[in-house]
């Protein structure tokens, strides 16, 4: 009774611990479910060209900071001669904007830095947050003609408005219109667009909304020569929702597409020691799939979790793990087939090594072979069986006679250039002995008919593992997502206790139900 | 009738109380059968030595040879006997078994007629010792018994081969028994698989009950005709006293007992199994579960303390048909 409560507890955990770190994997991580999912990157580039005056140069620099729908691939700063000291580290707890800084002791004349990072574009499950703005409201707002006028504005902004979103929309609206008296008054003072846009921000905040002024860069495709777009952008916290404002559109942009550059209204850049500073962006965008690039990230350092992975193994580890891990898979086949269906087969786990010599060779080649090579075999085997050898001689023997039959395959398959059989080098050697062997005592011992249902039997089981050994989505998911060898291990463990009929057994004892319930028919 | 598949479902099964496989391995030979005593039936030696200890009858051992330098005894050996078999102790499916009916001079006759010699004796042997005959080619020791002088009372209920009776004895109470009779299809060979008829035998008279060969079932049997219904096997009380014996000498739960009857010495255990096949239900016609489920049903002390003969008759009374 323990043993069964055990067994059930094990599972349960086994379960929980598989499927719990599959799920984290894949909502935490973003680690997509099926192969071959593409994700865009984008390398985007800032230049800086400014004039030096011909002393000590400075250049402070914002750089993007934790994003919500992006993923910091990598960064760097690079310039000639120029001393770089790179920004702050992404994380939780960052500050609202990063620096990255460029010095050199002196420098005259034409100057161009240049600052690269890689986004990728995060799998939507992904949710960063966002850390509070905290705004300094400029003390001449609630001062006597302004605060009078602000105080006008947000009220038939609000008249008019639901929500956050709307109330924004109609704000700059009102903002827009040249007749409205209070929009003169406070626009009076605004005449950069970076004035209006901390006015806009002012407004929303005041209105008690929240917002915040960005620099976002749009990542469409591969372009160059782009600004950086100043914009607000409203937070609503209960919904999790963000829009993106620009001034003098009332429509909303979807914050979808656009990095921000930086967060906060401090400046973008300053230059000690040189003036007539100019930034350009370009974008480059590549589609990549999307477990290269969160193992690319995971190595950046975004993320410690996945430097564990399989694929931080070299390639050529990589494929080999990758048959490795879908054994256990045809193992689960094995048991069910054996134990849930009841079909009979030589051996346990010889259809799971017949099944990956199907895998190299495929189905209908491996089939054809493994029938040619064993019925050879068997021939053989029964001619050595008559010279009464000893065990370990005789399948010694058997060996060496399916590797002369596996060699001349191969030989007459080159010479005439048949493929077929020059795929017979792909199959196990030592496995096609040993079921040559097994098989042909199971003739003497069993006769011939055992032989048959046994090898249709063991190539039944293998033909089903070789479908699921080679589902590609499986394969995948066994690579990326290792631990549910241990969702496997728990069924394998589970089928383990049924004590049901097998399948075959319905057929086997039907004559008993059949004469029970009606003798005289 | 024939050539249509027939399925029954899972409920009917269960309502006829058959067992079957994933549930005789896991509820019953793991839970039951120690694994530390399976040699005890799977090496024949060790089952004769303990059967000698338990005062079970067996076919007398005349000698065994473990070494490769013992057959060199082997005239020695033989000299009293002239019928004999020679087997492997951890033989299998009946591989590797010599019987010598009687000698003409230097030669020893086969069943069949043939004649062979000594040398060829100790070549079998030296055969037997290195593995040739034996499970997972392991090295064995080849025994040298008594011949079993077959009884009469089977002409023709089987072709060529041994008749013999498996009884399941489980917790030591036999609970359900068979024969199997070779056929030509079997080639003389007692294995259902193999196309031996089996023959349910009521626990009570020791009488047929019914029959199959190949899962179907057969009225008479099929090389001979003989009317299977005739089969009534003597000294049944003696055979299945002996098979409930068997439970003390292996502390083996679920076992299956192969016993033949000797023209001279009445029945005599073969050898015993810890794996005992699920085709005896089949033959009876009957579920093994109710049962069994009716000896796990006794309390400790009634399955402990009662001796052999008193399972028997507790068995007798409970499976009647």
């Amino acid at each position: 009774m323990t043993a069964k409560i055990q067994l059930r507890f094990l599972i349960v955990i086994l379960v929980s611990a598989g499927l719990g770190l599959t799920l984290v994997k894949h909502y935490r991580h973003g680690y997509p479910m099926v192969p071959r999912k593409q994700t865009a990157v984008w390398s985007v580039e800032a230049r800086i060209s400014f004039r030096a005056k011909g002393e000590a140069v400075k250049v402070n620099f914002a750089v993007p900071g934790t994003q919500e729908l992006f993923g910091v691939l990598g960064e760097s700063g690079s310039s000639q001669d120029y001393g770089f000291t790179a920004a702050a580290p992404l994380g939780e707890d960052e500050p609202l904007y990063r620096y990255v800084t460029w010095s050199q002791q002196e420098a005259k004349g034409q100057q161009e830095l240049y600052y690269r990072i890689d986004v990728y574009q995060r799998p939507k499950e992904l949710s960063w947050s966002l850390p509070e703005g905290r705004i300094v409201v400029d003390p001449q707002f609630d001062q006597a003609p302004l605060a009078l006028s602000i105080k006008e504005v947000i009220g038939s902004a609000k008249e008019r408005s639901a929500d956050a979103a709307s109330f924004t929309s109609q704000l700059i609206q009102i903002l827009a219109n040249a007749d409205n008296q209070n929009s003169q008054t406070l626009l009076r003072e605004a005449d950069t667009e970076l004035r209006r846009l901390k006015l806009l921000n002012t407004l929303i905040n005041k209105a008690g909304y929240e917002s915040h002024l960005i620099r976002a860069l749009s990542l469409g495709d591969t372009q160059s020569r782009q600004p950086l777009q100043q914009m607000v952008l409203l937070v609503d916290r209960e919904t999790n929702d963000r829009r993106l404002f620009e001034w003098g559109n009332p429509r909303p942009l979807d914050p979808e597409g656009f990095l921000a550059w930086q967060r906060g209204g401090a400046g973008l850049i300053e230059i000690f020691g040189g003036s007539g500073a100019k930034v350009d962006y370009s974008v480059i965008r590549q589609d990549l799939p999307l477990t290269f690039v969160l193992e690319q990230a995971a190595n950046y350092g975004e993320d410690n979790l996945m430097n564990l992975s399989l694929s931080s193994l070299s390639f050529e580890q990589q494929s080999s793990f990758r048959l490795l891990l879908m054994i256990p898979f045809g193992a689960l086949v094995v048991v069910i087939i054996r134990n849930i269906v009841g079909v009979k087969t030589s051996g346990t786990f010889m259809p799971i090594l017949l099944a990956m010599a199907f895998l190299k060779t495929q189905l209908l080649t491996g089939m054809i072979l493994f029938v040619i090579v064993v019925s050879v075999g068997l021939i053989m085997r029964a001619y050595l069986s008559r010279l009464d050898l000893l065990l370990v001689p005789r399948i010694s023997a058997v060996v060496v006679v399916v590797i002369g039959i596996m060699v001349s395959f191969g030989l007459v398959g080159a010479k005439f250039d048949i493929p077929l059989m020059q795929s017979v080098t792909l199959f196990p050697t030592i496995i096609l002995a040993w079921t040559v062997e097994r098989l042909s005592v199971l003739w003497e011992e069993d006769g011939p008919r055992e032989v048959i249902t046994q090898t249709a039997g063991s190539l039944f089981v293998a033909i089903m593992a070789y479908m699921v050994m080679g589902n590609a989505t499986l394969r995948y998911q066994a690579f990326v997502f290792p631990e549910l060898l241990l969702v496997v291990l728990a069924v394998i463990l589970a089928l383990g206790q049924y004590s049901g009929y097998r399948l075959s057994e319905l057929f086997r004892f039907a004559p008993l139900v059949k004469s029970a319930q009606g003798p005289k028919s | 009738m024939s050539g249509r598949f027939h399925w029954a479902s899972p409920r009917q099964l269960k309502k006829l109380g058959i067992i079957g496989m994933n549930q005789r391995n896991g509820s019953y030979i793991a839970h039951y059968n120690d694994r530390k005593f399976y040699p005890r039936v799977d090496d024949k030696f060790i089952t004769k030595e303990l059967a000698v200890e338990f005062g079970i009858r067996v076919p007398e051992l005349y000698g065994v040879i473990r070494k490769q330098h013992e057959v060199r005894g082997l005239e020695e050996l033989l000299r009293p006997y002239d019928q004999f078999v020679i087997k492997p102790s951890m033989g299998s499916a009946g591989k590797g078994i010599l019987v010598i009916t009687g000698r003409d001079g230097d030669e020893f006759c086969k069943p069949s007629g043939s004649r062979i010699k000594l040398n060829d004796i100790r070549r079998h042997i030296s055969n037997t010792l290195s593995g040739l005959y034996s499970l997972g080619g392991r090295n064995d020791k080849a025994m040298i018994e008594y011949a079993i002088a077959f009884d009469d009372c089977f002409d023709g209920f089987s072709f060529q081969g041994v008749p013999d009776v498996r009884v399941i004895v489980f917790q030591g109470y036999p609970v359900m028994a068979m024969m199997r009779l070779s056929t030509e299809a079997s080639d003389g060979k007692a294995n259902l698989h193999q196309g031996a008829v089996g023959v349910g035998i009521d626990i009570v008279t020791g009488k047929a009950r019914s029959a199959v060969q190949w899962g179907k079932t057969v009225t008479e049997h099929p090389d001979t005709g003989r009317k299977l219904k005739e089969l009534e096997i003597p000294h049944w009380e003696e055979i299945i006293e002996l098979s409930a014996r068997c439970f003390e000498m292996t502390e083996l739960g679920y076992l299956g007992a192969d016993i033949v009857l000797d023209k001279h010495l009445g029945p005599l255990i073969l050898e015993l199994n810890a794996r005992p096949g699920l085709a005896i239900q089949v033959a009876n016609n009957t579920g093994l579960l109710p049962r069994l489920q009716c000896i796990e049903g006794l309390s400790r002390p009634e399955r402990m303390l009662r001796t052999p003969s008193e399972r028997v008759a507790f068995a007798k009374k409970q499976f009647s048909a």
